[in-house]
């Protein structure tokens, strides 16, 4: 085909009739550059913009080194007094995650099929006037419950809840569940006065890691690890975990005890027992502060025998009277942590409280070196940095799916909630869902049940109409009606805090290092937007300017305000005190002005609890003296919760007041030869899907076969590298929707043997297995593979990206609630294995 | 007359003043069906019996009669659908930044600092609309080339400087994913039209070497 001189002509004419025609978009354009532009100007400058990191949970202070506008590196902020400079691999990796190639950068709506993956990209002025329509639609007709909003994590909490809240609706699902809440329960049964233990770790000499994966994962991962890491260099701390599978942080320890998994909660017990029987414990502290009498609980754990602890979780007998011994001896300068190798069971509450008493055995509770907490599991947001006035009244419509009775300890102490059970109630029909909002989570992919999520979300009867707010397109945002492109931490605003570490309390701020790319925005935008458009009084909530107008309030207690945190990224009170002792810690005067004493148990009352309308206990009287206790409902440290026990009569369910060892029904009825139960674990350098948007981290883990001991694999007739086909089923037996054994789905995967995993168990790294989001989140040669690799992507070749294995392993997974909490049971799955 | 054998199209590459700025326009006008969606006007342009007529050589229309005969409102929504489905959506097939395209970890970086320093040094500043996130966009690139093109005689250093270093290692290979993965003949009609106003630009030597 020749486009000769003439036609040549002829259609450049047309071509210059088309550009300029009225009201076409404007042209990629240059003009001719100004010389005084560029001659005499410097460029390049430096600059280091304190924020925090949010590639997980944690936030840690970091530096953004900007040159010209572009992030080019993420480093530690020293002054952030939690992270203290040091920053994880994930956190180094933020340019990745900012300058995804393959984020989504503009608001796109559906224009096929729900799912069909064809798209279309609008204005946010197309996407705010439908979403404001539909939400102040369904507001008006006055059921703001069945707008439901589905939150990941969640580190702008003001917002979303002054949003919510303002809105009417109560329908706010968390994935708390899925994540901690019976360790979070536990402690909360227990000690009362905060949902996350701290142990002073860098003051520690010795340390039963029971299950939790802090070198690599965790709430607290960088703080934890670096201080676990300074005792163990200036103190020489012994560190002993108990594990189903080798770890970094297993390997890291002094000991490792590959356990058997759901049997933490008995070692904690059999600990116990040596500790009592042999007399190891602090009896001094226990008759104070306990509210169980010392002698009693030994009777209690009289059946708990190292003996028993062997039987059920492989540790020796004698290994655990030498480890009793050695840990009773560092008191108080002992501690325990625990992650979901001991929680994300079906007896993950009972686990949680067994580990969280044998500490109080031993008089470490609040002492330096010990098994510390703190109040706050955040900044001080009720009198230091309070919320700007107006604040919303909370809503009065209720969410059956919120409020998930059945588990009573869910919503006990604060709004845990039961994430696992949303889509299977909303399938049920229990709540009508008119309007769901996705928000920094990928149900998709990360529910257990994946599958049931996926009909769910796609079927437009059930939920008629999704909008999801990710940085990329995630496997929700896929199953979404709008898709709004989110700013990453790098690019929004938060004030921020996570327990600290040090035992002091801080604040710290996330601010954009460089302007939001393409079209994103944040929720501090969308949210007064699509409020003042909704109106009917929502928009009074939101009366400030700006983001900036807003945290300047905020921040006006910090000497310095707002400019300060702009500059230094966080501030500690130097005033304030380690979180040492806070039970012994006297009432003053003015604490017990107009408050009364119960004669019988020494409880201080004064005014009345708001949530349950009986007088509010202060403090108790020990000894004479007037002290804050503990903040249960004996100001003591509740060995034997009634508490609890109450709670589950209110729903006749049975739960026990002491710690006990509650074998998990559907283990308990054995396993074949070809059964095995799969557990699920984190790499360092990933976290859920966000983090496999990145290739410089995928680049270092991209794949996730299934780890096998070589002994399991020589009974299935397996090698190393062979294709298997894992089934995995429901739980036969327990307290838990459809526990009928049904098969819950397939994969196809190849094995990985090592010794570094129990010989009863499966694992697979969570982190791996996803299917949309490009080439980058969704490596690999599995049939479904919908992207090819780049084009020239000469990485391609010298990275293993090609034979991935991309297992989704929550398509193996039920959906499997501790009986008490709710508590996502991720670590009890049982499943078939065969060659394939 | 100069031969693509890439795409079988061959345009006109004579170094004369009119010449040189029919093929400046016809640049200009793939930049901007690359930078963004169709709207009504140029819809309307590019559906006018003129550029059908002009566009005949070359085998191809950049809006079939069905698309039209569908009514305008319909046609831009589904010119906007393809348009989302090549360019816009992550892993798109036809990623339109090279970054992207190349496989780069970050969008932009070294590419889009490339195209900012090939301009400067020949005195041309950039204007990326509004939903072009990074200067390594080939609109951006092919709208360099037109206004190096359109300085005459005195841009053709630039315009040497722009196919070498920025067009050529990416531009050819992106033509062709776009000329397979296009289901509308709007950018198809770019597919062939683009790289044959790249190989009108070459020096004879360069031209052999892309022809291979
Ligand atoms: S631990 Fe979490 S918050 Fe800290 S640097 Fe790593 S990813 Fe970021």
């Amino acid at each position: 085909m020749d486009l000769n001189r003439r036609d040549l002509l002829r259609l450049g004419a047309a071509a210059a009739a088309s550009l300029s025609a009225v009201g076409c978009a404007e042209l990629t354009a240059t003009r001719r550059a100004d010389p005084a532009g560029w001659a005499g100007k410097s460029t390049g400058a430096i600059t280091r913009i304190p924020t925090m990191c949010q590639s997980c949970t944690t936030a840690c202070g970091v530096l953004a080194t900007i040159k010209d506008g572009r992030l080019l590196q993420i480093v530690g902020n020293p002054e952030d007094p939690n992270s203290r400079g040091s920053v994880c691999a994930k956190g180094v990796a933020g340019p990745s995650i900012l300058y995804d190639p393959f984020r989504v950068l503009y608001p796109l709506r559906r224009v096929g099929p729900r799912g069909s993956g064809q798209w279309r990209r609008i204005t946010w002025e197309e996407a705010y006037a439908e979403i404001a329509d539909k939400l102040k639609d369904i507001r008006e007709r006055g059921h703001p419950e069945e707008f439901a909003f589905q939150q990941g994590r969640n580190r702008s909490a003001d917002i979303i809840n002054r949003f919510l809240d303002s809105y009417g609706t109560p329908s706010s699902f968390n994935h708390r569940a899925l994540c901690s809440a019976n360790r979070r329960a536990a402690l909360l049964a227990t000690v009362g006065d905060s949902d996350w233990d701290l142990g002073d770790y860098e003051h520690t000499d010795y340390i039963l890691n029971f299950g939790c994966n802090w070198t690599e994962a965790m709430q607290g991962h960088i703080p934890i690890v670096t201080r676990i890491m300074q005792a163990r260099a200036n103190r020489g701390a012994k560190i002993v975990t108990f594990e189903s599978r080798l770890s970094n942080t297993a390997a890291v320890s002094d000991e490792w005890f590959c356990v058997k998994p759901g049997t933490d909660g008995l070692i904690a017990l059999a600990l116990s027992h040596v500790i009592c029987t042999e007399g190891l414990w602090n009896k001094a502290w226990l008759d104070r502060w306990s509210n169980y009498p010392a002698d009693e609980y030994t009777r209690h754990l009289a059946p708990y025998t190292p003996e028993l602890a062997e039987r059920e979780s492989g540790v020796p007998a004698d290994t655990l009277r030498r480890l009793a011994r050695e840990f009773a001896a560092k008191a108080p300068r002992c501690t325990t942590t625990s992650g979901r190798g001991s929680h994300a069971h079906y007896n993950g509450f009972y686990n949680d409280r067994a580990i969280t008493v044998l500490n109080a055995l031993v008089g470490n509770m609040g002492m330096e070196g010990g098994f510390c907490w703190h109040p706050l599991s955040t900044f001080d947001t009720k009198k230091q940095f309070p919320e700007p006035a107006p604040v919303p009244p909370k809503p009065t419509a209720k969410s059956v799916i919120a409020d998930a009775k059945q588990w009573p300890l869910a919503n006990a102490w604060n709004r845990m909630k039961v994430g696992e059970i949303v889509y299977l109630w909303i399938k049920e029909r229990r709540q009508k869902i008119s309007a769901l909002m996705t928000y920094n989570t990928d149900q998709a992919w990360s529910w257990p049940e994946m599958q049931l999520v996926q009909e769910v979300l796609k079927d437009e009867e059930l939920v008629p109409f999704h909008f999801c707010l990710d940085v990329m397109m995630s496997e929700t945002a896929h199953l979404a009606d709008l898709v709004l492109p989110w700013t990453t931490w790098l690019e929004r605003w938060d004030i921020d805090a996570r327990p600290p570490l040090g035992l002091i309390d801080y604040v710290g701020i996330r601010q954009p290092v460089v302007a939001p790319l393409g079209e994103s925005k944040d929720v501090r935008e969308i949210f007064p937007e699509l409020a003042r458009r909704i109106g009917g009084g929502m928009e009074q909530y939101f009366p400030w300017a700006s983001v900036e107008e807003y945290l300047e309030q905020r921040y006006a207690s910090v000497p310095g305000g707002f400019a300060f945190m702009r500059q230094h990224g966080a501030w500690i009170d130097p005033a304030k005190k380690p979180n040492y002792q806070p039970y012994e810690r006297p009432l003053d005067a003015e604490e017990l002005a107009g408050s009364s004493t119960d004669p019988q148990s020494g409880v201080i009352t004064k005014g009345e609890d708001p949530k349950t309308k009986k007088p509010a206990a202060i403090g108790i009287v020990m000894d004479g003296v007037a002290v804050r206790g503990f903040t249960t409902p004996s100001r003591k440290l509740e060995v034997k919760s009634e508490a609890i026990v109450a709670l589950g009569r209110g729903v006749d369910k049975v739960i026990e007041p002491l710690p006990v060892y509650l074998p998990i029904p559907d283990l308990a009825q054995g396993l074949a030869d070809d059964q095995l139960i799969m557990i699920s674990f984190k790499w360092n350098v990933h976290n859920a899907h966000r983090t496999m948007q990145s290739k410089w981290l995928m680049e270092i883990v991209s794949s996730n076969p299934a780890w096998m001991h070589p002994r399991t694999a020589k009974r299935l007739g397996l090698s190393q590298g062979d294709w298997i086909e894992v089934t995995g089923h429901r739980p036969r037996a327990g307290d838990v929707p459809r526990a009928d054994g049904s098969p819950v789905g397939s994969q196809r995967t190849r094995v990985h043997l090592t010794e570094g995993v129990h010989p009863q168990v499966l694992a697979f790294s969570h982190n791996a297995g996803r299917w949309m989001g490009g080439p980058i989140a969704a490596p690999g040669s599995a049939a479904d593979a919908w992207v090819p690799a780049p084009v020239g992507d000469r990485d391609a070749a010298r990275v293993p990206w090609q034979d991935a294995l991309r297992v989704p392993q929550n398509s193996l997974i039920p959906i499997y609630p501790d009986p008490t909490t709710g508590q996502q049971a991720w670590n009890d799955t049982v499943v078939r294995v065969r060659k394939a | 007359m100069s031969a693509n054998d890439a795409t079988g199209a061959t345009i006109d590459g004579a170094d004369t003043p009119d010449a040189r700025a029919a093929r400046a326009q016809l640049l200009a006008l793939c930049a901007r069906l690359l930078a963004e969606e169709v709207d009504a006007p140029l819809l309307r342009a590019l559906a006018d019996p003129r550029m059908r007529e002009a566009m005949a050589p070359l085998d191809v229309a950049f809006i079939a009669g069905e698309l039209l005969a569908q009514g305008e409102e319909r046609a831009l929504e589904e010119l906007a659908a393809e348009y989302c489905h090549l360019f816009v959506l992550p892993g798109a097939p036809c990623t339109p930044y090279q970054s992207a395209f190349t496989g780069a970890a970050m969008l932009g970086a070294r590419h889009a600092d490339r195209v900012e320093e090939v301009a400067a040094l020949h005195g041309l500043a950039i204007t990326r609309p509004a939903r072009v996130a990074t200067s390594d966009h080939i609109a951006v690139q092919l709208a360099l080339l037109a206004a190096a093109l359109g300085r005459g005689r005195a841009g053709e250093l630039a315009v040497a400087d722009v196919l070498e270093q920025l067009l050529l290692p990416w531009a050819p290979a992106y033509f062709e994913a776009l000329a397979g993965a296009a289901r509308l003949p709007t950018w198809r009609a770019v597919a062939r039209l683009a790289p044959a106003l790249l190989h009108a630009e070459l020096a004879p030597p360069a031209r052999a070497s892309l022809a291979v």
